[in-house]
C-alpha cells in the first residue's frame, strides 16, 4: 500500500470504519512510514480537538420543551404540513434547496416545496421547450406559405374537419368527381372561404382527387402545359407537401388569416361601394 | 417513538429529554450561532410530533430524528446568508480573550497542543461552520455524536464510502485551516 492509497483509510482507521484487512494494512504502513505515522498522529490530535470544540457548546443550551408545545397547540396554520414534508423528506446529495421566498410562499399557500426549481436540469427543459417552441411556430410559418401558394395555385382550403379525412383518404382506382380541373378548384377558393358547406365539399373532391392517381396525373398534365404558373415548382416545394395540403390548414393562425381575408374584402367590397355612390 | 405516534405527550416529553440537546448542538454547530441551536432543536421536535404517523418503526429512531433536524438546519442556513454574521459559540464566556493561544509547536499539530486554546477551539468550529453541508453533517455526527458511517449515510441519503470522503475531505479542509491560522499567529 502506497502513501497515497493510504489517503482516506487513515481518518476511517482512526473512526474505527475500516474492515480488518484494511486495519492491519494501515497499521503495516504508518509503522514503516515515518511521513505516514507522523499524518496519523496530526490527525488523530486533529480529531480530539475537533471532539472537544463541537462538544463544548452543549453544556449552555437548553432547548424549552414547554415552547415546543406552546407552538404545537397552534396546529391548522396554512403551511403547516407542507413544512412536515420538506423536512422529513430525504434530502440529496448537492440538491439546492428552495430559497426562503420560495418557502414562504409555499408556506403561505400551503404547498410543498421539495426539489430543486431552478435547477439546470429543468433550465435545460425549459430551454429545450423554447426550443421547440419557436422550431414549431417556424413550421407553421413555412406550412402557412405553403398553404397560401398551394391555395392560389391548385388547392381549395380545407374546414379542420375534413383535413384529416384528405390526409386519410382511402385511395381508390376512379373517382367520379377527378375531372374538376384545378384550376377550377383554385377559382372556387374565395367563395369556399365565407361558406362553411361549400369549403367541406371542396375538401372532400380534393380527397378525391388526391386518392385518384389518375387525378394526379391530370392536374400534373394541366400543370405542365403552363410551367411559367406553377409557383410550387418555383419554391421547390416538396411533392409530400403538396400531395396533402389540407394536414396544414388546421393551424388556428391560417384559420385566423382566412378571416382577416374575409373581412379584408368586406371592406374593400363596401370601400367601392361608398366610392361608386360617390 | 410507538407512544408519541398515538398521541402520548408524556412519551414525547422523555424523547425530547433524552434528544434535544444532542439536537441543539448538532444545529448549533451546524449554524455556528449557538441561540439558533436551541430553537432549531425545538423546531426539530415540533416536527417530529407532526409528522409521527409517518415514522416507520423499521427505521431507527436517530436517523429518523436527524435526517428531519439536517433538513431543517439546511433550510435554516439557506434562508439567511449566515456568512459575515458567524458569532464564536463561546462569545458569552468571560474569559473570552484573554486566554491567551497555548500551542508548544506551532507548527506541529498535535491534538494537545490545538486543544489548549479556547481561541483555537472557536477558530475550529468557525471552520466546521464554512464546511460544505454534507461534509459538515457528516462531521459533526461522526465527532460529536459518535454515529456510524452507516447511519449518517442513510442520514444523508448516500453510501457510506461518499460519508467515508466527506469526513476526510472535511478533515483535511480543518487541518489546511489550522495550518494557516497557526502560520498566522
Amino acid at each position: 500500500m502506497s502513501c497515497q492509497e493510504i489517503g482516506e483509510d487513515l481518518v476511517a482507521f482512526l473512526d474505527r470504519e475500516l474492515d480488518a484487512g484494511a486495519r492491519t494494512r494501515v497499521e503495516a504502513h504508518a509503522a514503516g512510514c515515518p511521513e505516514c505515522g507522523r499524518e496519523l498522529a496530526d490527525l488523530r490530535g486533529l480529531r480530539s480537538s475537533v471532539e472537544r470544540a463541537l462538544s463544548a457548546s452543549a453544556a449552555t443550551l437548553r432547548p424549552s420543551f414547554e415552547a415546543v408545545l406552546e407552538r404545537l397547540d397552534e396546529n391548522g396554520r396554512p403551511g403547516a404540513r407542507a413544512a412536515v414534508e420538506r423536512v422529513t423528506a430525504p434530502v440529496r446529495l448537492g440538491a439546492r434547496a428552495p430559497h426562503g421566498r420560495e418557502v414562504a410562499e409555499a408556506e403561505r399557500s400551503g404547498r410543498v416545496v421539495r426539489g430543486r426549481p431552478d435547477a439546470p436540469g429543468r433550465s435545460r427543459t425549459r430551454s429545450l421547450r423554447a426550443a421547440l417552441a419557436a422550431g414549431g411556430l417556424a413550421a407553421a410559418g413555412l406550412a402557412i406559405a405553403f398553404a397560401m401558394t398551394t391555395g392560389r395555385s391548385s388547392a381549395p382550403p380545407s374546414s379542420p374537419a375534413t383535413a384529416p379525412v384528405v390526409a386519410s383518404a382511402p385511395r381508390k382506382a376512379s373517382a367520379p368527381s377527378v375531372s374538376r380541373p384545378a384550376d377550377a378548384v383554385a377559382d372556387a377558393r374565395p367563395k369556399a372561404a365565407s361558406d362553411a358547406g361549400t369549403r367541406s365539399r371542396d375538401a372532400q373532391a380534393l380527397a378525391k382527387r388526391e386518392a385518384s392517381p389518375g387525378a394526379s396525373a391530370n392536374v400534373r398534365v394541366a400543370d405542365s402545359s403552363s410551367p411559367a404558373s406553377d409557383p410550387e415548382r418555383d419554391l421547390g416545394v416538396p411533392d409530400e407537401l403538396r400531395q396533402t395540403p389540407g394536414m396544414f390548414l388546421d393551424f388556428p393562425i391560417v384559420q385566423q388569416l382566412e378571416k382577416l381575408r374575409h373581412m379584408e374584402a368586406i371592406y374593400h367590397s363596401t370601400e367601392a361601394a361608398s366610392e361608386g355612390a360617390g | 417513538m410507538l407512544r408519541v405516534r398515538e398521541g402520548d405527550r408524556e412519551a414525547f416529553r422523555a424523547l425530547f429529554e433524552k434528544y434535544a440537546r444532542p439536537v441543539a448542538r448538532f444545529a448549533a454547530n451546524f449554524t455556528g450561532i449557538p441561540a439558533r441551536g436551541e430553537e432549531l432543536a425545538q423546531d426539530v421536535f415540533l416536527q417530529v410530533y407532526r409528522a409521527r404517523d409517518r415514522y416507520e418503526p423499521r427505521a431507527k429512531f436517530s436517523t429518523w430524528l436527524y435526517t428531519i433536524a439536517h433538513n431543517l438546519c439546511l433550510n435554516e442556513v439557506r434562508r439567511f446568508d449566515y456568512r459575515g454574521r458567524l458569532e464564536p459559540l463561546d462569545r458569552d464566556d468571560p474569559e473570552e480573550g484573554s486566554r491567551p493561544l497555548e500551542l508548544a509547536d506551532p507548527a506541529a499539530l498535535d491534538g494537545e497542543a490545538v486543544a489548549s486554546g479556547h481561541e483555537l477551539e472557536a477558530r475550529l468550529r468557525e471552520l466546521v461552520a464554512d464546511l460544505p453541508a454534507s461534509q459538515r453533517t457528516a462531521l459533526i455526527l461522526s465527532r460529536v455524536d459518535e454515529l456510524r458511517y452507516q447511519e449518517i449515510g442513510e442520514i444523508l441519503s448516500c453510501s457510506e464510502q461518499a460519508v467515508k470522503s466527506l469526513i476526510f475531505r472535511a478533515t483535511r479542509t480543518l487541518k489546511e485551516g489550522l495550518r494557516e491560522y497557526v502560520g498566522a499567529a
